[in-house]
């Protein structure tokens, strides 16, 4: 069915690829992250969309030069290579997430605090 | 005309026994350039297991008690929000460290700095010659250490970027409280806010008098490794 497995690789990714831009969009335009992590996060999921683009030649390369002793790429490579990259995205939405809910309770705690100290303050009085 | 007023920060863990001199030394009222100034200390206690909560309060010091602890940074946050939010005739915030290492004495100074330069943000410098004796080398090289890795980082030029003795103007606090990170990284943090909103920083050379007990406390080598590494993640996310 699909005898380029290159084309399939790209093909599979190619979600995920757009899922961490518009979701790296999304953060910024809702205020979650700064304009720089933005275009940081845009520009780290393009290279890597870029670079599975000449994945066919580079393989091509370290084939022909015996650079490596492994067979031309196999569909358990791409599915490793698709599973690293979802990884990658996985890791980056809890990071954020993470980094959100900390945020989060760090002010809760504050205003919590805040509040309780203004309760005995009032009832001081 | 209502007197103007100056808080005192200071945010605690474990202090029992050194907080209570601390906050007695603190003046309740100060006169400096003419100007009167009714002086509050704020104590932030960090959920600590001893009675530093207990001596603080006895001790004349509005208390705010942490209910999990959350590091030295997120509660010098918590005393500054605190200030934002209650004090009326605000004029400056200084902060101080608890293990009574700094005097009260450069309270006054700071202040009077302050009105005489107009400044906004002036930071206590404990790296000069004066100090040399009261400070061991192992402080004063790993102080210089983090002022030289803030300098790399963000172009910091502070001579002594993690001291705990600060002055704020009421109006550059909302500038700087809304720094990120919870543990002593946010001295470094606080500064480079000031830097990127404009705040002009001032240092001022003050005293410094380490007890055995405050030099026990300090950063273990975990702890700076920490700190660098907040420093660098906040220098590539923001």
């Amino acid at each position: 069915m699909f005898t380029n497995k290159y084309a399939l690789l790209i093909l599979v990714n190619l979600p995920l690829i757009l899922i961490g831009i518009v979701s790296a969009i999304t953060s910024f335009k809702t205020g979650r992250i700064s304009k720089k992590k933005c275009v940081a996060q845009v520009g780290f999921w393009l290279s890597i969309g870029i670079a599975l683009c000449f994945v066919e030649p580079l393989y091509n390369t370290l084939i022909t030069h015996n650079l490596t002793n492994s067979q031309p790429m196999s569909i358990f490579d791409m599915v490793l290579l698709t599973l690293i990259l979802f990884s990658l995205l996985l890791i980056k939405q809890t990071n954020e997430k993470l980094d959100m809910l900390s945020t989060k309770f760090s002010r809760m705690h504050e205003n919590l605090v805040i509040a309780e100290e203004q309760r005995h303050w009032d009832k001081e009085k | 005309m209502k007197k103007q007023e100056a808080i005192i920060v200071i945010p605690a863990y474990n202090e029992a026994g050194r907080i209570g001199a601390v906050i007695s030394s603190i003046p309740r009222t100060l006169k400096v350039q003419g100007q009167s100034f009714s002086v509050r200390t704020v104590v932030i206690d960090d959920c600590s297991r001893d009675t530093t909560y207990e001596e603080a309060k006895a001790a004349g010091a509005t208390v705010l008690r942490h209910v999990i602890n959350s590091g030295a940074g997120a509660a010098t946050r918590t005393g500054l929000r605190y200030c934002e939010r209650n004090a009326e005739n605000l004029a400056y915030v200084i902060t101080i460290d608890a293990d009574g290492q700094h005097s009260s004495d450069d309270i006054e100074r700071l202040i009077d700095f302050a009105i005489t330069h107009k400044a906004n943000m002036i930071v206590g410098n404990r790296l000069h010659a004066a100090n040399k004796k009261d400070m061991p080398l192992h402080r004063t090289f790993g102080n210089w250490g983090l002022s030289l890795i803030s300098r790399i980082l963000f172009g910091i030029k502070t001579k002594d970027t993690q001291s705990g003795l600060r002055l704020f103007s009421a109006s550059a606090l909302p500038k700087i409280a809304n720094y990120t990170i919870d543990r002593y990284g946010f001295c470094t943090e606080m500064l480079w806010l000031a830097v990127r909103h404009g705040v002009d920083i001032h240092e001022m050379p003050i005293s410094v008098k380490y007890s055995a007990e405050s030099l026990s406390k300090g950063q273990s080598n975990w702890g700076v490794v920490d700190l660098v590494l907040d420093l660098v993640w906040i220098r590539i996310t923001r």
